[in-house]
């Protein structure tokens, strides 16, 4: 070591000038729009995130708008001379109304400004008088006339739309479906005073009270001609249903012709079970307003299944068929609806929603929907004395005729009834079930058929798929980051670390895809094997573990180490193959030779190919990576320092994970587990593919689900924009947004509290 | 370079031997670390190990409590012993031999808890749970490091609180607790202002009575004052080994002349 003493230079090579003044201000303009830019992208961040919450409210809003009326028109009584107003009736474009008057006149008016359009003349017998008039079918526009003489006549009122020059043109008529002859009801040529019809296929039903207080049902037979489609009648049987009846105040007969109610004006509500073959039998007979209150109005809600009865204290009650434990239908109130403590004159069931408006002595229309249990409006209206009530096919208007004799056509915006906080979150009773449930069924193939918009079945799915998933994706994922990161051979954890980091390219299809096609019927085929890799797997690592803890130092040194966890490859293979060689045999030997009939029987648990346990393999080997890939960083990067302090105290290197490492790797790992959730919980293809969607609230795991993701991917394609399924999408869209922001808001809070904690390292 | 390869330096140790190796070598894959290095290491004194970055001197001082095991591809070869008993023998059981030879490093490492749980540490790691007794080492660990009156009346503050110097006398006294035979510190006081270092140095030179202190150390000023036996060490090798003031009065070696002296370093 020669002159170790450096020399250090006197002067240095080159003279640095001051900074120029446009260098200065070019680097503090840098700086600033660097910072600039910096705040624009976090705030676009923000303002994106804000926006799509916005829009997702503003779709969903409307939702819960109430109604509202405006009166559009009024005007004197079309046609005074036609006689009184029996029957009143607006169509779908809200151009043209129709009243049947009293002395057999059906005059078509312009619903706008009341002027006359045309008058048909009905075919009343000559020296007969209608006393009697009954809306048979709204949606086709049948209605049935009674006369003084027992006979009826159905009239159909039709509009036929064309486009001459490219205007609309609606032109009205007056059909006669069953031919212009009465028909003959009563043998005794007895005053018809309140006749009701439903038909069927092949039959025709009529229920007709004669001033002889009889009540009958009538029944025909329809022939339809072969030629001209014509359709004639013949009566088959007349059944005495009442005698000596207090009249009635409505009678129905459902379109299914299974039931028929008559409601008297002394509240007795008679109901009758109509068989096959059509004969009736009384099946219940009781009361329809035994706290009080007499009955005003009896309608059905559109389908015939719920009856809607009214009273003179403002009340609505919903009624349908429940079938009790013994299997006997009984007739059972549903809901009770309410428009304030005056007498209701008039039920008005919607054509085409499960709602209805009402009116009531105080001249106040009030708007209702059955499933929603919601009350949607109430408007005091013009005229005086309500006498006749029309609402339009789309509920949009209603024609009101009062007693002053003029017409007010009204206008009603009612969107969205179906809504209700009730029946997105809670039981809803539902027509034709046996008790309130939380179901999601969207749309069917009849027209009257009752929405059921029930989130909670998708909901719980969602959080049920969450859930298995997270079960096999979090243990596996933290414990397999605790061995990489800590315990594993640098060379190893080169290979093993990118490997699952690469599994989180996988596109989601192809796992869904793969657990839909492949997993699941394979773990149906094999379900024994699949449950028994489960239960065994984590017992035989162990005990290999403790085998080789066993063996000579010489054999162990074979293995260098941190490369330990190689060996288990072998063992867990050879442990997978094993139980699934022995499924069968378990299969045979333990659970009757069928394990899904196995676990029907002895267990009492369902089966589904498609379910929880798959969907949980699948989605958990979708969100291990995520998980893995932070935890693993967390674990790796706790500061060297600490862990050597721990281990020059004597800990083991056991005791340094867990009292050191895991706690201050500890908000990283719950960030990642959460990340992991949130993926879970906003996952779509897997759930897609390999649940069966069927909205279902069960927590067996061998069972489906449907979750929000899925049902939005699913049905949004098919609803039609802007109707209410369509918003009840975006809510559900809005409630997985708001979930996940829950989890991320909640993890992030945690995390930071936790990072407080650890801050100073 | 005109030194011999193979140096055999031996201090005149009256005092009974604690730490002795023989002939150690280390290597991190294939770089040696240390060649060769024969020392004893007196009880009850403090011990300065010397020289430029890079010389060794850390890796001996980790080689004492083992705890360069952990580092891939470190390899030793020759016998460490401390009071007479091998220490890398396989049937030794290493977390016990690192509670006996207790280490504070270059920067204050508490973890990020009390000042109690960081003490109580390692009582704990060793099962212990009675809190009283927890509490009364606590104590007396913390009068050990002078740092009781400081703390006492906030035993519960996160320990990332205190100042680096408190800090650094908190990370000795989670060593005490442990009532080792042997301190090791790995430049304990480079972290620290000029104050804190006086009251850590002042700390040294009591800790002796009971226990052995090795230290490592960049500042000759501070080997000077604390340490009773100064070893100065060059490129992996011992150079020389003596009382710390026949080293810094007289040195054998020119190399410890020129190290002390300041010409290179």
């Amino acid at each position: 070591m020669s002159s170790a003493v450096e020399q250090s230079p006197s002067a240095a090579p080159y003279t640095l000038d001051s900074e120029l003044p446009h260098q200065r201000h070019l680097r503090k303009f840098r700086d600033i729009l660097t910072k600039n830019l910096v705040r624009l992208g976090g705030f676009s961040i923000i303002a994106a995130i804000a926006l799509i919450f916005i829009y997702l409210i503003s779709v969903v809003l409307p939702v819960f708008f109430p109604a509202d009326t405006k009166l559009k028109a009024d005007y004197p009584l079309p046609s005074p001379a036609a006689g009184d107003t029996l029957f009143l009736s607006i169509e779908e474009q809200l151009e043209v109304g129709l009243r049947v008057t009293a002395k057999g006149q059906a005059v078509f008016f312009n619903a706008a400004n009341g002027t006359d359009i045309e008058n048909y003349s009905i075919p009343v017998p000559e020296s007969a008088q209608i006393t009697a008039v009954a809306n048979i079918d709204s949606a086709e526009g049948i209605i049935a006339l009674g006369f003084n003489d027992g006979t009826a006549l159905f009239i159909k009122h039709h509009y036929h739309i064309d486009y001459p020059q490219d205007q609309r043109r609606i032109t009205p008529h007056i059909e006669y479906p069953y031919g212009e002859t009465p028909l003959k009801i009563n043998p005794g040529n007895s005053t018809l005073q309140l006749i009701s019809a439903a038909t069927g296929n092949d039959e025709l039903v009529i229920l007709a009270y004669s001033d002889e207080k009889k009540i009958s049902a009538s029944v025909f037979n329809k022939e339809t001609s072969l030629f001209d489609e014509t359709v004639t009648l013949e009566h088959d049987s007349t059944s005495l249903l009442l005698n000596n009846a207090n009249r009635p105040v409505g009678m129905l007969i459902d379109p299914e012709l299974r039931w028929a109610y008559i409601a008297t004006d002394e509240d007795e509500l008679y109901v009758y079970r109509i068989d096959e073959d059509l004969s009736f039998f009384l099946n219940e007979k009781f009361a329809l307003n035994p706290d009080g209150g007499k009955l005003t109005d009896l309608k059905f809600a559109t389908g015939g299944l719920s009856l809607l009865s009214s009273n003179d204290q403002g009340h609505i009650y919903q009624w349908f068929q429940v079938r009790n434990k013994k299997g006997e239908y009984k007739l059972h109130k549903i809901r009770e609806f309410s428009s304030g403590s005056s007498s209701i004159s008039i039920i008005e069931p919607e054509q085409r929603r499960k709602g209805f408006l009402t009116i009531n002595e105080q001249q106040e229309l009030s708007v209702f929907h059955t499933t929603a249990s919601r009350h949607l409006l109430s408007e005091p209206l013009a005229g005086k004395n309500i006498k006749h009530a029309a609402l339009s096919p789309r509920a949009d208007a209603v024609l009101l005729e009062d007693a002053g004799d003029r017409i007010y056509l009204y206008k009603i915006h009612n969107e969205h009834p179906e809504v209700s906080w009730a029946s997105l979150w809670q039981r809803v009773w539902y027509e034709s079930y046996d008790e309130p449930e939380y179901i999601w069924q969207s749309s069917a193939a009849s027209n009257d058929f009752e929405p059921k918009f029930s989130l909670v079945p998708l909901t719980f799915g969602t959080i049920k798929a969450a859930f298995f998933a997270m079960l096999i994706a979090t243990p596996m994922a933290i414990m397999g980051a605790i061995f990489t990161a800590y315990f594993m051979s640098p060379l190893m954890r080169g290979w093993i670390k990118p490997t699952i980091e690469i599994m989180e390219a996988l596109p989601t299809v192809i796992l869904g895809f793969l657990a839909g096609l492949w997993l699941a019927p394979f773990t149906e085929a094999h379900l024994p094997g699949i449950l028994s890799i489960l239960l065994l797997l984590p017992p035989a690592v162990l005990f290999f573990a403790y085998l080789w803890s066993r063996l000579p130092v010489e054999i162990r040194l074979f293995v260098p180490e941190g490369w330990q966890a190689a060996l288990l490859v072998p063992v867990t293979i050879a442990v997978g193959w094993a139980c699934i060689a022995l499924s069968p045999w378990l299969e045979t030997h333990f659970l009757g030779g069928d394990t899904r009939l196995w676990l029907d029987q002895a267990l009492d648990i369902k089966y589904d190919q498609r379910n929880a346990l798959v969907v949980g393999i699948a989605m958990g080997f979708a969100v291990i990576p995520s998980i893995f890939s932070i935890t693993e960083d967390a674990i790796f990067n706790v500061p060297k320092h600490l862990t050597n302090a721990s281990l020059a105290m004597g800990a083991t290197q056991w005791q340094t994970m867990t009292r050191v490492i895991l706690p201050t790797a500890s908000p990283a790992i719950f960030s990642a587990v959460m990340i992991g959730l949130g993926r879970a919980v906003g996952e779509t293809m897997i759930v897609l593919m390999a649940t069966g969607n069927t909205p279902i609230l069960d927590l067996n795991i061998f069972e489906g689900m449907r979750t929000l993701s899925a049902n939005i991917a699913v049905e949004l394609p098919e609803s039609e924009v802007g109707s209410t399924h369509y918003r009840i999408l975006f809510l559900a869209a809005l409630v997985l947004f708001m979930m996940t922001f829950a989890f991320n808001t909640l993890a992030e809070v945690i995390r930071q509290s936790l990072r407080d904690k650890y801050s100073k390292l | 370079m005109s030194y011999p390869l193979q140096q055999t330096v031996t201090a005149e140790a009256p005092e009974t031997p604690c730490i002795e190796t023989s002939k150690l070598s280390a290597y991190y894959k294939s770089k040696q670390a240390l060649h060769d290095v024969s020392i004893t290491i007196p009880e009850n004194k403090v011990t300065a190990f010397i020289g430029p970055s890079g010389c060794g001197k850390s890796t001996l001082l980790r080689s004492f409590n083992r705890l360069n095991d952990l580092v891939d591809g470190f390899r030793l070869d020759g016998n460490i012993s401390i009071h007479g008993q091998n220490i890398y023998s396989p049937d030794v059981y290493v977390p016990e031999l690192r509670s006996r030879v207790g280490m504070v490093f270059q920067k204050p490492n508490p973890f990020p808890a009390s000042i109690v749980d960081n003490i109580a540490y390692g009582l704990r790691l060793k099962g212990i749970r009675k809190s009283t007794m927890i509490h009364e080492m606590v104590e007396w660990a913390l009068r050990s490091v002078y740092l009781w009156d400081e703390v006492k009346d906030r035993l519960n503050d996160n320990a990332l609180s205190l100042s680096g110097g408190q800090q650094q006398r908190l990370i000795i006294a989670r060593a005490i607790v442990m009532q080792p035979k042997v301190l090791l510190l790995d430049e304990p006081a480079s972290a620290l202002d000029p104050i804190a270092t006086f009251k850590l140095e002042q700390l040294i030179q009591n800790l002796k009575d009971q226990y052995t202190v090795v230290i490592v150390t960049h500042n000759m000023q501070q080997a000077g004052r604390v340490s009773d036996y100064t070893a100065f060490m060059y490129m992996g090798k011992l150079i020389e080994y003596d009382l710390t003031a026949t080293l810094f009065t007289n040195p054998k070696e020119r190399l410890t002349e020129d190290y002390i002296t300041g010409a290179y370093g």
